[in-house]
């Protein structure tokens, strides 16, 4: 091999490993922003008052969480939203009043709890952490997983 | 003399694996409660269940059409001749005898058909058979609905016409050849001598067919077609004959596979029903493009003991159903092992 | 040859593709359904299949027949999705992680499957479909004993109550026909998924760019003739090996574009059929084991899916039961699988035969030029 072409080959020999370390490079932060922006969070708003009476209930009040669907809560109520991505930006509104609040969701963290008063009452932070005990896996309809030999039904 | 070393190269690192799987499995199944006698027993039975399914792969590898994952054509002439010998009415050893006899016009037809058709097709004749296999059962599923049957015991019940999924052959012919001089001994072991018997004489005819001039002839087109069309001998005859002796013998072994098992199976039923047995072959010994008598008894009884034994003792060790992972990567383990061997030209 | 339009030649070529244009249009009339309903569902499974049957089209090139080893790439695809709703990744993000994830295993399992087949040259398809099921063995293995165990799972919802493996059927609500909602165009009333159409439209210009490639060129080369192109020097076993990692990798990705349109997964048999459907459909569209291009494809998987809307319908129309309809239609495909396999290998063998025939008219013609000679 001659002396040109070698260090030609080393060019290229470096060309691709610097491709291929953009590439791993590419692959690996695809899969961080996949990873932490899809990630889906469940979102729990809670209509309560305070033990100790530094906020109070709505009667009735709507809220939305990352500009999804409305959702109306009486007294003592809790439902169920979902935030998908780092980022939680809730809108409620009583009695003629809207608030707002953003925050970000801690990486790690399953459920978040809002208090809609807490928010109204400006009590920062208006979240936390929910942290259930782990749900009792419910028994479901363990069947054996079908053989070879029982046919598969074909369907598109 | 052959060396160790030289035997092992031949037979094979997965057979000898599997047969020390096997042994070991009949030393650990005393110590986790599993009664050998039964195990040996079970095991005795699926084999003669099971045997004649994989002779009849037999003729079609040695005349070079390798190895018949159509055996579904063969399978579906045994069930018209055991659903019409069912609808006759014949029961007991008339029953069995009749659906051998009604199945095997069938099987000559089909055979020839089949074997027709391979013979337009030589170099693929694996994959081709495989789907002519799918087919045949899947065409067969619309006539088992379409057929006029009327006995009560085989139709549905509610809509009076189209055969049942499963048919029971209590009352007609369920274990007849494994109650023949069956051997009784204790509680828990019980010999099916009439099927071993059976088995052994198809695979007695079988072995005497490969020693006549047919046979020679076959097994000469299957390992050099060349040559053998230079000695004029006709390589599509052989080829339709094999075929035609494989799908009846097809037939033959899902009869008495039913009559042991106590039910026929239909619809999609047959679909895979080539793949064991093929598996079954390779274990013994096999290869995509030579068999032996040999080959079929100690393939099905390796298989068939480890499919026997792998659920209970190894579930008892384990405390969990491991037994189809087991079936499946071993089976197929071997098939992909037997497709993907060089074939030696010459020792 | 005359370039005139060959009647005969062109019903011989394509009798599969006309068997079942006839079937179809005999059976869409009987089946009674809408014009409107048909195209809807004839529109949502182009989105949803055509990108797996894409996957079969650089083995038949490299000479390698169908592959039946995409369903490992399936695995992959399915492996990756268990994972992306594991950890509850919502929407298209999810269907890239499952894609990222995916894909390692899908490089992975396709070069086994290269090395596997290369050493079954001339039997390829059996061995694919055998692999196929072996590997299956092995996924059952991961899926059912390992994960929830040795890997970790962290949601209780889609681990059996025992505490290891997955549950038969899982849930994919949280990507669910997010790429096909992610731009919906209505023409007409119908729902047009035009970002999964547009993703298959992208992939069949890489199919277009790829044939001009060096790679691509060595290749069909090499589905020409192997001895040839290994004295021509190029690397026949490694560029079938290639050839079959990216058909495993665009398999993992056609899996996931096909369950995220389904919305729910069977753990342990969605990729049993895979193999069957992608096959079925390539052949119907007038592909062989040598020859498969972009329009094969979609012709095949509107034949093919128009068969699996109206039979069952009509078959309850014709003889009152549905059943009967569904064994038809099942029946068709593996005959015609069957069917093109047969008429391939038949016409490869009279090839075979005239050519001996042809090597000794030649040889008789050398030995008289001889004989002339002397």
């Amino acid at each position: 091999m001659s002396d040109a072409s070698r260090i030609k080959s080393k060019a290229v020999a470096g060309r691709r490993a610097a491709f291929r370390a953009a590439l791993a490079a590419a692959y690996l932060a695809a899969a961080a922003w996949a990873f932490v922006g899809g990630r889906g969070h469940t979102i729990l708003l809670d209509n309560k008052s305070a033990e100790d009476g530094s906020y109070a209930a709505f009667r009735t009040v709507e809220a939305s969480v990352n500009g999804g669907e409305v959702q109306q809560l009486s007294m003592r109520e809790r439902v169920k939203a979902v935030a998908v991505g780092q980022r939680l930006r809730v809108k409620a509104s009583a009695n003629g009043r809207t608030f707002e609040g953003e925050a970000r969701i801690p990486f790690g963290e399953d459920i978040i709890l809002v208090s809609l008063p807490k928010l109204a009452a400006g009590i920062e932070p208006f979240w936390e952490p929910f942290r259930s005990e782990p749900a009792p896996r419910p028994a479901a309809e363990d069947e054996a997983p079908p053989s070879l030999e029982a046919a598969p039904s074909i369907g598109g | 003399m052959r060396s160790a070393r030289e035997f092992v190269a031949d037979f094979g690192w997965p057979r000898i694996i599997i047969f020390f799987f096997l042994i070991g499995l009949f030393i650990a199944a005393p110590f986790v409660g599993v009664r050998i006698d039964t195990s040996i027993s079970d095991v005795l039975n699926r084999f003669g269940q099971n045997a004649i399914l994989v002779l009849a792969l037999v003729p079609m590898v040695q005349s070079g059409c390798g190895l018949n994952f159509g055996l579904p054509v063969g399978i579906i002439a045994g069930l018209l001749g055991g659903t019409l010998a069912m609808q006759f009415g014949l029961t007991g050893w008339l029953g069995f005898a009749g659906a051998l006899a009604i199945s095997m016009p069938f099987a000559i037809l089909f055979g020839w058909l089949y074997g027709s058709l391979l013979n337009r097709v030589k170099g693929d004749e694996m994959t081709i058979a495989m789907y002519v296999g799918f087919s045949i059962v899947t065409f067969f599923s619309i006539l088992w609905l379409l057929l006029p049957y009327t006995n009560p015991s085989m139709v549905w019940g509610y809509a009076g016409q189209g055969l049942r999924t499963t048919i029971t052959l209590d009352g007609y012919w369920a274990h007849v050849l494994n109650d023949t001089l069956a051997l009784r001994v204790g509680e828990s072991f019980k010999l099916p001598t009439g099927m071993i018997l059976f088995v052994f004489l198809c695979a007695f005819i079988v072995y005497l067919f490969f020693r006549s001039k047919t046979g020679t002839a076959i097994t000469a087109v299957g390992s050099n077609p060349d040559f053998a069309r230079a000695g004029g001998v006709s390589v599509n005859k052989m080829r339709t004959i094999s075929v035609v002796v494989s799908t009846m013998l097809g037939a033959a072994g899902i009869l008495v596979y039913q009559q042991s098992y106590g039910f026929i199976q239909l619809y999609q039923g047959p679909l895979y029903m080539a793949f064991p047995a093929v598996a079954a072959l390779l274990i013994g010994g096999a290869s995509v493009n030579k068999a032996s008598m040999a080959n079929v008894l100690v393939g099905t009884l390796l298989f068939q003991g480890i499919l026997t034994m792998t659920p209970s003792v190894i579930n008892s060790v384990l405390k969990t159903d491991m037994s189809e992972v087991i079936r499946i990567v071993l089976s197929n383990g071997m098939i992909l092992y037997a497709l993907t061997r060089k074939t030696k030209v010459s020792k | 040859m005359s370039k005139k339009f060959n009647l005969r030649r062109f019903a011989a070529d394509n009798v599969v593709v006309i068997i079942f244009l006839v079937l179809t249009a005999a059976a869409t009339p009987v089946s009674g359904l809408s014009a409107g309903y048909i195209i809807q569902e004839i529109v949502t499974r182009i989105g949803r299949n055509s990108f797996l049957v894409f996957s079969l089209i650089l083995p038949v090139m490299a000479g390698m027949g169908l592959n039946f080893g995409m369903v490992l790439g399936a695995m992959a695809g399915e492996i990756g999705l268990i994972f992306a709703v594991d950890w509850n990744i919502i929407g298209v993000p999810g269907l890239i992680f499952a894609n990222l994830v995916g894909l390692p295993i899908a490089v992975f399992l396709g070069w086994i499957c290269g090395e596997v087949l290369n050493r079954a040259r001339g039997r390829e398809m059996v061995t694919g479909f055998i692999l196929g099921f072996f590997m299956d063995g092995l996924y059952q293995f991961v899926v059912l004993y390992l994960m929830g165990g040795v890997i970790p799972m962290r949601s209780a919802a889609i681990t059996l109550s025992r505490g290891y493996g997955i549950r038969n059927t899982l849930n994919l609500d949280s990507v669910r026909q997010s790429l096909d909602r992610l731009l919906e165009i209505r023409i007409a009333g119908v729902a047009v998924p035009a970002a999964t159409l547009g993703i298959i439209g992208a992939l069949c210009l890489f199919i277009v760019w790829f044939r001009k490639t060096k790679l691509g060129q060595d290749m069909r080369a090499i589905g020409q003739d192997q001895v040839v192109s290994n004295s021509a020097g190029i690397p026949v076993e490694r560029t079938r090996i290639v050839a079959i990692v990216i058909s495993t990798v665009l398999a993992m990705v056609g899996q996931i574009i096909f369950l995220q349109n389904m919305g729910n997964m069977a753990t342990y048999n969605a990729h049993r059929q895979t193999g069957f459907f992608a096959v079925a459909a390539i052949l119907v569209g007038g592909a062989s084991v040598t020859k498969a291009t972009i329009p094969n494809v979609f012709v095949g998987v509107v034949l093919l899916h128009l068969m699996y809307i109206v039979m069952p319908r009509a078959g309850a129309e014709l003889f009152g039961s549905a059943q009967i309809g569904e064994y038809f239609r099942d029946a068709f495909s593996y005959g015609a699988i069957a069917l093109a396999l047969v008429l391939h290998a038949w016409r490869k063998q009279r090839g075979v035969e005239i050519a001996r025939a042809g090597l000794r008219g030649s040889a008789a013609e050398g030995v008289g030029v001889k004989e002339a000679a002397l």
